[in-house]
């Protein structure tokens, strides 16, 4: 029997690019870590989660991210509370009850709509949204976290779509067949038999897409205000993690207590948004019952 | 009483079923037999207005239920509480197995509780799972075997109050004892129900049905009393098809 | 009853209106983006660099289109070879399937990182410890990092839906993984790989927040060096509103990445749907 060289050879290269690559991954997590690691001992966790001052080029510094984290918040939780009605709804819509061309057109758009760049959405948003903000409430100065809340909602809004359409197109006829032949509507046999069928997979997908909104920096750069005073509604304006990180990596000197700080920050929003993403993998790898 | 006047239907472009002319007679079995593909599907999903849920369903032809007309009702929903439609593969909706029977009751406005609970009682035991699950009504119906789930099936459509019981090869994915039961259980309903069965066992046929039909590639060829059916078939298609098994 | 159908009529309403809303959201988009961008769209603006009172104020976005062709094209090629490599062990060579488990979780794990965590990492890693410095380099590869995970995902569905049967007649016939490889899996799936690469460009073209503490500054020249900063599309197009430098031509900048992306994300799908050679696809 030949031992086939290049097969080998192509083995091990694989293999190796394929450990090398994902060390690489993982050592983000842990520079992130270690860089911030000193004023994390410094300061201590909850001083710098709970502590509401930013400013850290005064003597002693003060590093206090809970404006920016409160921020992250508001601005994502916000944005997911109008994608994810919003989001199912058109599921259902395209899934049950829409004509074929008009469901194919318009998963046709929503995917067009996730190439836009956050850049843009971010500029449309600050160049339509806030004026219209602006006049609606009266305000001289629109930008707050609900307009980022509400771009940030589209933004995400064709990932919860997808993944509730997926969902909801992967059980079998059968169930809706049992439905029918009982009298019942179609509404009816979509919301008290499909969706709670749909929903592990549904669930997934709305960790995913939150995820994405609270990591997102450009559209909320431009839209939330940029302001470092405590966001109490809403309404406020604030300044999320990512836009934090932002603005104010490239003036921080290396190794001083704003750089750490900032690095601190990022290590919040990667085990916010990380931990979510690993636990939905997880839990839908292992636990694939329907 | 179910009058099937020159129905045809069509799926997009092609047609699917031509001029179908049959009668069921109430408080009877009816059996339906023939070649896969043959339209037997089609023919009980068009009297109970579910194939037209599906896009490129066209009909023309008339279905009377007790000389109604059910294309002229506006609304299907009525005519699928009135002719229930079990399928080859029973299905558990994701309740309990009280909630699986009460689900058509609970949509149709019911809400005393006895009167609910009355009619748990009433059709598991009229398909004689009473006995079996009356300690597990809250289970979750998926834990059911086949045989059970099937009557279960049955029994949830018994609870919306049916006059006519469309079955669509009920017994084909269930074992012998199941069958057995689930024959009985048909016999049973007829004395108050009409019974269409679309069935592939020539000899389940022969066990209940009083009157059987042919249909082959669409078209009813043949239709008469069971045994005059199996003892002298007149065409010879269906002496073909007969032969075979 | 009554009651029942009243709300079930709003319920369908509700899914009807859902969904045509986010249709006209993107036609709206799009068509604000063609109103307002189209005017400045002239030869001059797209051949001649930046100018004015404030930088941008006139002339055009050459140097930010080279930027980001120069940045996108460096990102790819240095992130298809390993993403490819990785691919192929995940689906070929892998001899322990807990090991390439964890492999798989982790890179799933990394598609949805937020883009400006991978740009502090290049920033730490390229610009300061690396000493490259804000330059084309350093946003290049901090891109590569960024599409990485998602060409592996896109790369090894594209070769596992290469029918396994041409796997199964190439062992029987007693050839090596490789030679299937090279003769069956990847010429197969080729289209399907060209897609995702040209999706990951996609995605490099519109990053902002990576690029913007790495590589992009506010002026430059077209890129000719590795190590020198250049102007990118996205980050020029932010310049251009925050600081309120024009809003004519940062609509036109938009139109234009818009148009680039969509055009790679076109010619994704249309090469999986022309090219011969696959069975059945997924958008």
């Amino acid at each position: 029997m030949t031992i086939d060289y290049i097969d080998k050879a192509a083995q091990w290269f694989c293999t190796i690019i394929a450990v090398l690559m994902v060390c690489l991954l993982l050592s983000l997590f842990v520079f992130i870590a270690k860089e911030s690691l000193p004023i994390w001992l410094t300061e201590g966790v909850i001083t710098i989660i709970a502590g509401s001052s930013w400013a850290p080029l005064t003597t002693p510094p003060r590093i206090g991210i809970l404006t920016m984290f409160l921020s992250t918040l508001w601005a994502s939780c916000g944005a997911m509370a109008i994608a994810v009605p919003l989001g199912i709804c058109c599921a259902v819509f395209l899934s049950e009850f829409a004509p074929l061309w008009a469901s194919f057109a318009i998963r046709t758009t929503l995917r067009v709509l996730t190439g836009i760049p956050s850049v843009v959405y971010g500029f449309l948003g600050a160049s339509v949204v806030i004026p219209w903000y602006e006049k609606i409430v009266g305000l001289s100065s629109g930008e707050s976290l609900f307009c980022a809340s509400l771009v940030l909602s589209i933004m995400v809004v064709p990932y919860i779509v997808a993944g509730t359409y997926t969902a909801l197109q992967a059980i079998p006829d059968e169930y809706r067949e049992t439905g029918y032949s009982l009298g019942v509507s179609p509404v009816h046999v979509t919301c008290r038999i499909l969706l709670p069928i749909a929903r592990r997979n549904m669930v997934s997908s709305i960790s995913l897409a939150f995820g994405r909104a609270a990591g997102e920096t450009m559209a909320v750069l431009m839209l939330a205000g940029n302001t470092l005073t405590l966001p109490f509604s809403w309404f406020s304006k604030g300044e999320p993690l990512s836009a934090l990180i932002a603005l104010e990596i490239g003036s921080a000197d290396v190794g001083s207590p704003h750089y750490q700080g900032i690095f601190a920050a990022g290590l919040l929003l990667l085990l916010l948004t990380s931990v979510i993403s690993f636990a939905i993998n997880y839990t839908n790898i292992r636990g694939r019952q329907p | 009483m179910i009058n099937i006047e020159k129905l045809s239907t069509f799926f997009f472009r092609e047609q699917v079923l031509y001029d179908i002319t049959a009668r069921f007679r109430s408080y009877s079995v009816s059996a339906i037999i023939g070649p896969s593909g043959g339209g037997k599907t089609t023919l009980l999903k068009s009297i109970n207005r579910t194939a037209e849920l599906i896009a490129g369903y066209r009909h023309c032809g008339k279905i009377y239920v007790n000389n109604q007309d059910i294309f002229d009702l506006p609304d299907g929903a009525a005519v699928r509480r009135m002719a229930g439609l079990v399928l080859q593969k029973p299905v558990a909706l994701p309740f309990s197995i009280k909630e699986n029977v009460l689900f058509g009751p609970r949509y149709y406005g019911g809400t005393d509780q006895s009167t609910l609970e009355a009619t748990v009682e009433h059709v598991l035991t009229a398909v004689g799972l009473w006995s079996e699950v009356k300690d597990k009504l809250h289970a979750p119906a998926r834990e059911l075997s086949g045989g059970q789930l099937q009557r279960l099936a049955i029994a949830r459509i018994l609870a919306v109050d049916p006059q006519i019981l469309l079955l669509d090869e009920p017994c084909s994915s269930l074992d012998i004892n199941s069958t057995r039961l689930i024959e009985d259980l048909i016999l049973q309903l007829s004395k108050h129900l009409t019974v269409v069965i679309v069935t592939h066992n020539l000899n389940q046929a022969k066990r209940i049905a009083d009157t059987t039909y042919f249909m082959q590639a669409g078209c009813m060829l043949e239709s008469n009393k069971t045994e005059r059916l199996f003892a002298q078939p007149e065409l010879p298609a269906t002496q073909e098809f007969l032969a075979h098994f | 009853m009554k009651t029942r159908h009243y709300q079930e009529s709003l319920w369908y309403f509700t899914f009807c209106a859902s969904g045509i809303l986010l249709a006209g959201v993107l036609i709206a988009i799009l068509g604000l983006l063609l109103f307002r961008g189209s005017n400045e769209l002239t030869w001059e603006f797209l051949t001649t660099g930046p100018k004015g009172l404030f930088l941008g104020m006139e002339g055009g976005i050459y140097p930010a289109i080279m930027g980001t062709i120069a940045l996108l094209v460096i990102a790819t090629s240095a992130a298809t070879l390993p993403a490819l490599a990785t691919a192929v062990y995940l689906t070929e060579y892998s001899t322990s399937s807990r090991f390439s488990w964890v492999i798989d979780i982790i890179i799933r794990s990394m598609v949805g990182l937020p883009s400006i965590l991978i740009g502090l990492f290049g920033y730490a890693f390229f610009v300061l410890y690396l000493d490259f410095g804000i330059s084309l380099i350093s946003g290049a590869l901090t891109l590569a990092i960024m599409v990485f995970p998602t060409l592996v995902i896109l790369m090894r569905d594209a070769l596992c839906s290469v029918n396994a049967d041409y796997r199964l007649a190439g062992l029987l016939l007693g050839v090596s993984r490789w030679y299937i490889l090279r003769r069956v899996v990847l010429p197969q799936a080729a289209p399907s790989l060209f897609g995702a690469v040209l999706l990951a460009m996609g995605h490099a073209a519109g990053a902002t927040a990576p690029i913007m503490v790495t590589a992009a500054v506010i002026a430059a020249r077209a890129p000719s060096r590795l190590l020198e900063p250049v102007m990118a599309l996205p980050y020029h197009l932010y310049i251009l509103f925050s600081q309120y430098v024009s809003l004519e031509k940062a609509y036109a900048t938009a139109l234009i990445l818009v148009v680039l992306l969509l055009t790679f994300n076109v010619l994704s799908v249309a090469l999986r749907l022309l090219l011969p050679g696959k069975e059945g696809f997924k958008l």
